[in-house]
């Protein structure tokens, strides 16, 4: 066939054909490139994408930690807040960094390095070593194969590695101790007079004031916003549910048959004579000798309790004449048990060789298997089955109300209708909480959200404990209202009366500190006050019986000059001001201080040396990536 | 263009003859581009294994550090820098060395240790953090100018509160409190809000507060000590110290 076309067409018509079969061909999957993309990253660090799932992991092993540190009915409604993203999303950066950095820097960690750090992980552990199962297990569990965890364990090590050495050898220098317990220990002596602004007596504001100030402060002295909410709540506890009948209460006590055994119980006494696994044959021989002695003796009519007194070597039984109390099969040496378990009531057995030496052993009584019968375990068994329909009730219906809501995101009657629920309805509640639901914060932060109030849409379901969610829709919207300068009066006047006496009092401060500054000592004007100075005598700076307000300040102020102390007047918060008269600082003296003292500072200082190296390699490396952050996908 | 039709005869024998001369060529050439695409693979792998090998060695080293062994130590610092230069263990293991060899009070060789990373350091910000502590190190010996020139190798905007709380340190060495004053600020205004070393650093800051009289210097104190300058007064008696 191309033969024949080959034939049929002249030159010129064949370039034609083939140019145009060119183009299709040549520019084959081109249009990719200029497809906008479908970008899900939630960061770039550099060329390195960190994805919407990598964050959802990290968020998801947030929840179990802090499930598990603040018990499964914890409200931790605010791993899903747009801030704590932020945070877990920067430590995956700072993470991807360090990584690159790592990479870029020619660490490479061994294979055996590797492998000794799994073989470390605790989870791995169930019995103390490596387990292979549980390995595989976990990370089934995880949805992981072993490559991909190798690869997670190998970055995590990479990536820790330079700071981590960093961290290994910084120091400390004696001086740099030194100087910081002259500061530690330093001390300083002063005296104080405190104000406060709501002792200043001033005249009641007048009405031409509070008309003013009421005027201005129209729109701040609205109602606050406020709504009303109708809502379904699902709590497993509360679902009805019918009273099981006996039959099924069997059924499951059956089910639960181990649950309810109690094994068989002996009653046991032994002599010990010890002897050490790895001594060598002689002694073995001799021990096993004076087993069968003992034995010998017992049986010829001795009290098996006078024998063991007299030469069990086994100190916790020996003076109880061997007495082991009720025992278990499996509480002992397997041999032991074994011998145990096959005595008749009032037999002694030969002598056993267990891990410790060799016993013998008298069974004398025993109590066999048995089972707690049904009556004295309903109770529990129904409590257990109400509770296991109710949850199974409660996931029913929270899966049902999702997808009602899914299908139907402007109503909630309808859904409530449809499940069977009741639809409650909240009082007006403003931003800063209510009563009931609106005391929960995942509720506050949902209400408000754009999707609820603005659009008036159905939330999502929102966890109040665990088996215990809500779903809110808003039911009546209350706009600011003004008010009359009747319902504010009482308001208003008290505003404005605490700034005419904090105006007052900031005047007559204002006023003493330039006598003090002049030289009147503090003495003389608190005398003048009506009051007494309080005296604080070579405190250091995180004395605990002292205002922290004054203290903060005052080892912010200038050393004095000998003879002459130093005097200011400061602003404390809650509206008060001290007068205050600094008469002395005395630097702490580093040769004084105890061996104990020195290797505390040294400690600690360390620590921040190490805090502070950190932070600032890790923000270097930040400085000099190129690092997006997708804040609309958070 | 050759329009003729070839017959099939011809064809395979053109093809033939063509195998006869360039085939041995190609099979050459096929040859070639395995081995260096082998050669490059384990080329590759070499690296790997070198560097590997160099965390090793470190591990080692960090041994030898925990149990004092400073001979060992200084053995596999060598090593390590002589032979593993292309990786950051070679200057992490000059620091560990370091540290060792200045809790040891050899200053001088803590130093050179430091100073070989500074200056040749592989990864560029390691070179900054080993700068910052041979700095501090000058200034334990006294020699507070030679610390500030040492800071300036430390690139702008990079570790800005360590370098401003070491310059700090250093001009009150020098007894310019008020520079000092404004290296700490510095420092501070660049430090998180959230960091512990905040409230100590702030206390340094506020010993130097404007308008402070001037210090008396106590007579034992030693000149070697970090800011023999400090102004460590004794304005009235009580000596008792509190902790």
């Amino acid at each position: 066939m191309l033969q024949t076309i080959r034939e049929k067409l002249s030159g010129w018509i064949l370039i034609l054909i083939m140019g145009m079969l060119l183009v299709p061909f040549a520019l084959f999957g081109i249009n990719n490139y200029f497809q906008a993309q479908v970008e899900n990253f939630v960061a770039k660090v550099n060329e390195t994408e960190i994805t919407q799932q990598q964050l959802q992991e990290r968020l998801d092993l947030q929840r179990r930690q802090m499930r598990q540190m603040l018990g499964e009915d914890a409200d931790i409604g605010f791993v899903d807040t747009v801030d704590n993203k932020r945070r877990v999303l920067d430590a995956l950066i700072d993470e991807e960094l360090r990584y690159q950095d790592a990479r870029a820097a020619g660490i490479e960690v061994p294979a055996a390095k590797l492998q000794a750090e799994i073989l470390a992980i605790d989870a791995f552990k169930p019995g103390g070593s490596f387990d292979q199962d549980t390995y595989v297990a976990v990370l089934r569990n995880m949805s992981m194969t072993p490559a991909m965890f190798q690869q997670r364990v190998l970055r995590d090590l990479s990536a820790r590695e330079i700071v981590m050495r960093l961290n290994d050898s910084a120091f400390v220098t004696e001086g740099e101790i030194d100087a910081w317990l002259r500061l530690q220990n330093q001390t300083r002596s002063y005296a104080t007079v405190r104000l406060r602004a709501a002792d200043e007596t001033v005249p009641a504001p007048s009405e031409d004031e509070i008309v003013k100030d009421y005027e201005a402060r129209k729109d701040a002295l609205k109602t606050p916003e406020m709504v009303t909410l109708e809502y379904v709540e699902l709590k497993a506890d509360a679902i009805e549910v019918a009273t099981p009948s006996e039959e099924d209460l069997k059924v499951r006590y059956e089910d639960l048959k181990d649950r309810y055994v109690v094994p068989e119980q002996r009653l046991a006494s032994h002599i010990l004579v010890e002897v050490s696994a790895d001594a060598d044959a002689d002694a073995q021989k001799a021990a096993l000798t004076k087993a069968e002695q003992l034995l010998k003796q017992i049986r010829d009519g001795k009290d098996f309790a006078e024998v063991a007194k007299a030469n069990s070597d086994d100190i916790g039984s020996k003076e109880q004449g061997g007495d082991l109390g009720w025992v278990e099969k499996g509480a002992n040496d397997p041999a032991f048990d074994e011998a145990l378990f096959k005595l008749g009531v009032g037999q002694i057995g030969e002598p056993v060789l267990g891990a410790s030496g060799y016993h013998l052993i008298q069974l004398r009584e025993v109590r066999p298997e048995s089972r707690r019968p049904f009556e004295e375990v309903r109770a529990e068994i129904e409590s257990e089955y109400r509770r296991d329909e109710q949850e199974s009730r409660y996931n029913d219906l929270a899966g049902r109300l999702v997808d009602e809501i899914h299908r139907d995101p402007q109503s909630l009657a309808g859904p409530a209708e449809k499940l069977g629920i009741e639809l409650k309805r909240s009082a007006p509640f403003a931003r800063t909480g209510g009563a009931d639901i609106a005391a929960n914060p995942g509720v506050l932060e949902q209400a408000f959200s754009e999707m609820v109030l603005e659009r008036g849409q159905t939330s999502d379901l929102i966890d109040i404990a665990k088996n215990h969610v809500v779903a809110i829709r808003v039911a009546e919207r209350i706009a600011p209202e003004p008010r009359t300068l009747e319902q504010v009066r009482p308001e208003v006047e008290a505003k404005l009366r605490l700034e005419a006496q904090r105006k007052q009092l900031a005047e007559k401060v204002g006023a003493l500190e330039a006598r003090m500054l002049a030289g009147e000592s503090l003495e003389v004007i608190a005398k003048e006050l009506g009051k007494t100075p309080e005296l604080a005598d070579a405190v250091v700076r995180t004395a605990g019986n002292q205002d922290p307000r004054v203290l903060d300040q005052v080892f912010k102020l200038p050393r004095p000059a000998v003879g002459a102390p130093l005097r200011k007047a400061l602003e404390l918060v809650g509206d008060e001001r001290a007068l205050v008269e600094l008469s002395a600082v005395v630097d702490g003296d580093p040769k004084a201080a105890e061996k104990e003292a020195r290797d505390a500072a040294r400690t600690q200082l360390v620590a921040q040396w190490r805090e502070s190296e950190t932070r600032a390699y890790v923000a270097a490396l930040r400085k000099q990536a190129q690092v997006t952050v997708a804040e609309d996908r958070l | 263009m050759a329009d003729d039709i070839i017959d099939a005869h011809e064809q395979s024998e053109r093809a033939r003859q063509w195998l006869q001369q360039n085939g041995s060529s190609i099979v050459i050439g096929i040859l070639l581009g395995l081995a260096v695409l082998l050669g490059w693979q384990r080329w590759q792998q070499s690296g790997v294994s070198h560097r590997a090998e160099a965390m090793v060695k470190f591990d080692d080293l960090k041994a030898a550090v925990d149990k004092d062994d400073a001979e060992l130590a200084g053995k596999l610092v060598e090593d390590l820098r002589k032979n593993y230069a292309d990786t950051a263990h070679a200057a992490l293991g000059a620091m560990e060395l370091a540290k060792l060899q200045f809790k040891a009070g050899k200053v001088p060789e803590a130093e050179a240790q430091l100073r070989f990373v500074a200056d040749s350091g592989t990864a560029s910000l390691v070179r900054s953090v080993a700068a910052l502590r041979l700095a501090r190190l000058m200034l334990a010996r006294g020699e507070a100018q030679k610390a500030l020139d040492q800071l300036k190798s430390v690139p702008a905007e990079t570790f800005v509160v360590e370098r401003n709380q070491v310059r700090g340190d250093a001009l009150l060495a020098l007894g310019k409190i008020e520079d000092a004053h404004k290296a700490y600020n510095d420092a501070l205004a660049a430090m998180d809000v959230a960091s512990q070393a905040r409230p100590a650093l702030e206390a340094k800051r506020d010993d130097l507060a404007a308008g402070t009289a001037p210090a008396v210097v106590p007579t034992s104190e030693t000149p070697a000590v970090i800011a023999p300058a400090v102004p460590a007064a004794t304005v009235e008696a009580p000596a008792a110290k509190q902790g």
